[in-house]
């Protein structure tokens, strides 16, 4: 479904993706893993259009997205949750969400869709009124998937859900990325720092060092490599 | 080797210098008086580039430090009989005083506060002078500026002699702020304009050598103002207004920001140009607009950038610069090489 | 004496609304683009001339000149932003704010050349009627300005609140990125913004020519103004932005009334630096002061 070949991302001279190839088939969950600084934000900036690639291509569905508008990116079927939340503080979380339907004409849904994600996410029934800037980061976490939901995209890009979310919320949501997967069929991308539960979601794993691909394989595989284990997974 | 680089600096400067000294009497009447103005804008647009090129603080009150020192400087030697040469130092220290009043301030802002709130004091003190007749002569200003007096048999009331004042004002001014740059405090102000929180991060005191830049500056904006008022003999808030202080922003950002040879060529250029288009001279702040908008948007290190460019695209493109890190990828790393 | 101070209330009201809507433009812009428009001034100032030109050469009526001015110098903005901010979106502040300078200067200076430094009035339709109030006659015409000026702003309030373009610019002014991320195009966001800014500018001009005079630099003062003002207000801030207007206004009235009206320049650099002095992020400002 998403076809990376060759890609180098520039931040003015600074060249932070070197070269990156990589795939992600339809239904998969794709984990890219890496350190801080490694280039892993970057990437997802650049697939979702919100960040411009200096060369190589990115192919979404046979569509070449590399040199399009984000906004296109969008109706193409990319949704990106993107690091740290990033929901609308001064919109409430219904506001929210309707935001994620604001490429569609059809109206007529939203009150259904909207009911999916309460569903999907009863928390955030509750505060349907509420600011969103006032949720907690957890909520805020589920709010900003919700609205990607609206979005009804064909693929996920996950940008660190689990950053600075409390251990049994990251459970709720590791739940919830499977589920995406499994019931509705979703395509997902996952960046993570937490190798850990990056490498037991998904199906296959890239590790991401100073904007090389340094490893790539079946992530099951990869938890039982012993570099991958003594440098990600924190064994000794 | 560096002796004959050395050789060919040295004659070149000699060079330099003799055609200066000789300039007013191979030229006109008239060509002098340009040339007196550009060297007047050189020392007064030198000095904004001291705090906007080197220090990275765009500042519109230079044009009221330099109407101060104008002011100053004719009013002491015309009310008060102070000779010359004190009331040109006196001047330099009524606007670095000044100037300091403004900078403490206006530097507790950054980029865009800091701006206005420069146009403002630029624009309080226009007024200010505006309206106090009895003092500045309000909307009429200033007449009959005495020259300076007569030294060594020059004549300061005529433009050829006026000249070698202009020279060496000058001069001085430009080799004092090529000596500034190269001091620690100097080289302390290149490091604030290129990222100031680094700055702050390595141990300089950011807000003190931009008082410094700043107080500098306006002493250097006061002498230009002096020399000016005794030149031109006559001077009105009419001469420092807004358009002004436009045009002299102008003057640093052609010319080069943050070169020693930008001010020149600026003032150079945006004084002559007008002169050769004077058929066209209403449309003259038109074109100054579109050519700010334009250098900024093509050519933002000036004129002197646009040199140094294309000399860099001729030597050879250089590779992109990459991270450090550790990892796995450590022999695929050193395989590949630098 | 009351008398003036009536009068001196109700001038005092029309100021600070035609500088509101420079001022609300204004902070639009920079709070959702960060880009500080030196050339606002200019925009009312071409504001006044289109509304003056439609009115006097081809008689149009005063107020359909309004609507046109506000439509035609909007698409103007719409264009200056492509032209010229767009590609400077990555450039540093202070190279936005230098090319903003240049424009300013280049379309002031243009427009002293093509059309000349007279200064004209623009036909008011209702001019010399007057109604009472409290005792003290106001002209109709200050009346309309209020009212206009009224209308416009609530206008502008109901379309960020309630149709798809102004949820699209909540969005952008609260995370770009996620707006982007949803699918909105910010681009075009972008240019309506400076659009929009650009129209309520006009319309000031136009009803400014109507009240005094129109003439090619109109516009330097009012653009000064309107940058204080949000400042006074809070970057960023449309409530400041009103409010700033409104005791902007007044404070230039009554210092007319009670001391010499050439101090009037003056008052609003001293409400800036007293403003810049004690709370540097305006009154309704949470943003940094940079």
């Amino acid at each position: 479904m998403l076809n990376i070949q060759d890609l180098c991302v520039n931040y003015e001279k600074n060249q932070v993706i070197k070269g990156i190839s990589m795939e992600v088939k339809e239904g998969e969950i794709v984990t890219l893993i890496g350190a801080n600084g490694a280039g892993k934000t970057t990437l997802l900036r650049t697939i979702s259009g919100i960040k411009s690639s200096s060369s190589g291509s990115i192919e979404f569905m046979g569509n070449p997205i590399h040199k399009m508008p984000s906004h296109k990116i969008v109706d193409l079927g990319i949704g990106h949750i993107p690091e740290g939340r990033r929901v609308f503080p001064e919109m409430t979380v219904k506001e929210n969400l309707e935001m994620g339907a604001y490429r569609r004409k059809d109206s007529k849904e939203m009150k259904k869709e909207l009911d999916h994600i309460f569903e999907l996410f009863p928390r955030l029934k509750e505060r349907i009124s509420q600011r969103a800037g006032t949720l907690s980061g957890g909520e805020q976490q589920m709010l900003a998937i919700g609205r990607a939901i609206m979005l009804r995209p064909k693929v996920y890009l996950f940008d660190e859900p689990s950053l600075g979310i409390a251990p049994l919320v990251i459970a709720e949501i590791a739940q919830m990325i499977k589920r995406l997967n499994e019931e509705e069929g979703a395509t997902i991308l996952l960046v993570e720092q937490n190798a850990n539960l990056a490498l037991k979601l998904s199906h296959r794993a890239y590790i991401l060092e100073t904007g090389k691909i340094s490893l790539e394989g079946p992530s099951e595989e990869l938890a039982n490599d012993d570099r991958v284990q003594k440098i990600y997974l924190g064994y000794e | 080797m560096t002796k004959n680089l050395n050789a060919k600096k040295l004659s070149l400067i000699a060079l330099c210098a003799i055609i200066l000294l000789v300039i007013p009497i191979l030229l006109g009447d008239y060509h002098v008086h340009v040339i007196n103005q550009i060297g007047i804008f050189i020392i007064l647009v030198t000095s904004l580039n001291l705090i906007l090129g080197y220090t990275g603080q765009l500042s519109f009150a230079h044009i009221g430090l330099f109407a101060i020192g104008a002011y100053t400087s004719s009013i002491l030697m015309m009310t008060y009989n102070v000779p010359f040469l004190l009331s040109l130092l006196l001047s330099m220290v009524a606007s670095a005083f000044f100037g300091l009043l403004v900078g403490l301030i206006a530097l507790r802002f950054t980029t865009h506060f800091f701006a206005i709130v420069t146009l403002a004091f630029g624009e309080i003190i226009r007024l200010i002078i505006y309206n106090m007749p009895d003092l500045t002569g309000g909307p009429n200003g200033i007449y009959n500026i005495p020259f300076p007096p007569n030294v060594f048999g020059l004549d300061f009331s005529q433009r050829s002699h006026f000249y070698y004042i202009i020279l060496i004002g000058a001069v001085a001014t430009v080799l004092f702020v090529k000596y500034m740059i190269g001091t620690r405090t100097g080289k302390a102000m290149i490091a604030v304009r290129e990222n100031e929180t680094f700055a702050q991060f390595i141990g300089i005191n950011t807000w003190k050598v931009k008082m410094i830049s700043f107080t500098l500056s306006a002493a250097l904006a006061g002498f230009a103002g002096s020399i000016y008022a005794h030149y031109n003999s006559y001077i009105s808030p009419y001469s420092f207004t807004m358009m002004e202080s436009v045009t002299l922003l102008l003057m640093v950002i052609i010319g080069g920001v943050g070169t020693i040879f930008g001010p020149i060529l600026g003032a150079a250029f945006l004084i002559t140009l007008p002169e050769l288009l004077r058929d066209v001279n209403e449309w003259r702040l038109v074109i100054f607009g579109a050519l700010l908008v334009l250098t900024i948007m093509f050519m933002p290190k000036g004129l002197l950038g646009l040199f140094k460019s294309i000399q860099e695209k001729v030597k050879s493109s250089k590779k992109p610069v990459s991270n450090i890190d550790s990892g796995l990828g450590e022999e695929e790393r050193k395989s590949v090489g630098s | 004496m009351s008398e003036q101070i009536i009068q001196a209330l109700i001038n005092g009201l029309v100021s600070g609304s035609i500088y509101a809507l420079m001022a609300v433009g204004f902070t639009l812009v920079f709070g959702i683009m960060h880009v500080i428009n030196l050339a606002h001034g200019e925009l009312y100032m071409l504001g006044g001339f289109s509304t003056f030109f439609m009115v006097s050469i081809y008689q149009i009526n005063f107020f359909v000149a309004l609507i046109a001015t506000l439509i035609i110098i909007g698409v103007f903005g719409f264009f200056i932003e492509k032209i010229i901010f767009k590609p400077l979106r990555n450039a540093s502040l202070l190279n936005t704010l230098l090319a903003s300078i240049g424009l300013s200067l280049f379309i002031s200076n243009l427009v002293l050349k093509l059309a000349g430094s007279d200064m004209r009035n623009i036909e008011f339709p209702f001019s010399g009627q007057s109604i009472s109030i409290l005792g003290t006659s106001v002209s109709v015409h200050r009346i309309v300005v209020l009212l206009l000026t009224a209308f416009l702003v609530c206008l502008l309030g109901w379309v960020i609140k309630y149709t798809k373009v102004g949820k699209a610019l909540r969005a952008t002014a609260q995370d770009t990125d996620a707006a982007a991320l949803m699918g909105v195009n910010i681009n075009l966001i972008y240019g309506i913004i400076f659009a929009i800014s650009a129209g309520l500018a006009a319309v000031a001009g136009g009803l400014i020519g109507s009240l005094y005079v129109v003439d090619p630099s109109m516009g330097m003062m009012p653009g000064m103004k309107a940058f204080i003002i949000v400042i006074l207000g809070g970057m960023g801030s449309v409530v400041g932005a009103l409010l700033g207007a409104l005791i902007f206004g007044y404070a230039e009235t009554f210092t007319t009334l009670f001391l010499e009206s050439s101090y009037q320049e003056l008052v609003g650099f001293i409400i800036l630096i007293l403003v810049l002095l004690f709370k540097p992020s305006g009154l309704f400002g949470g943003v940094n002061t940079k």
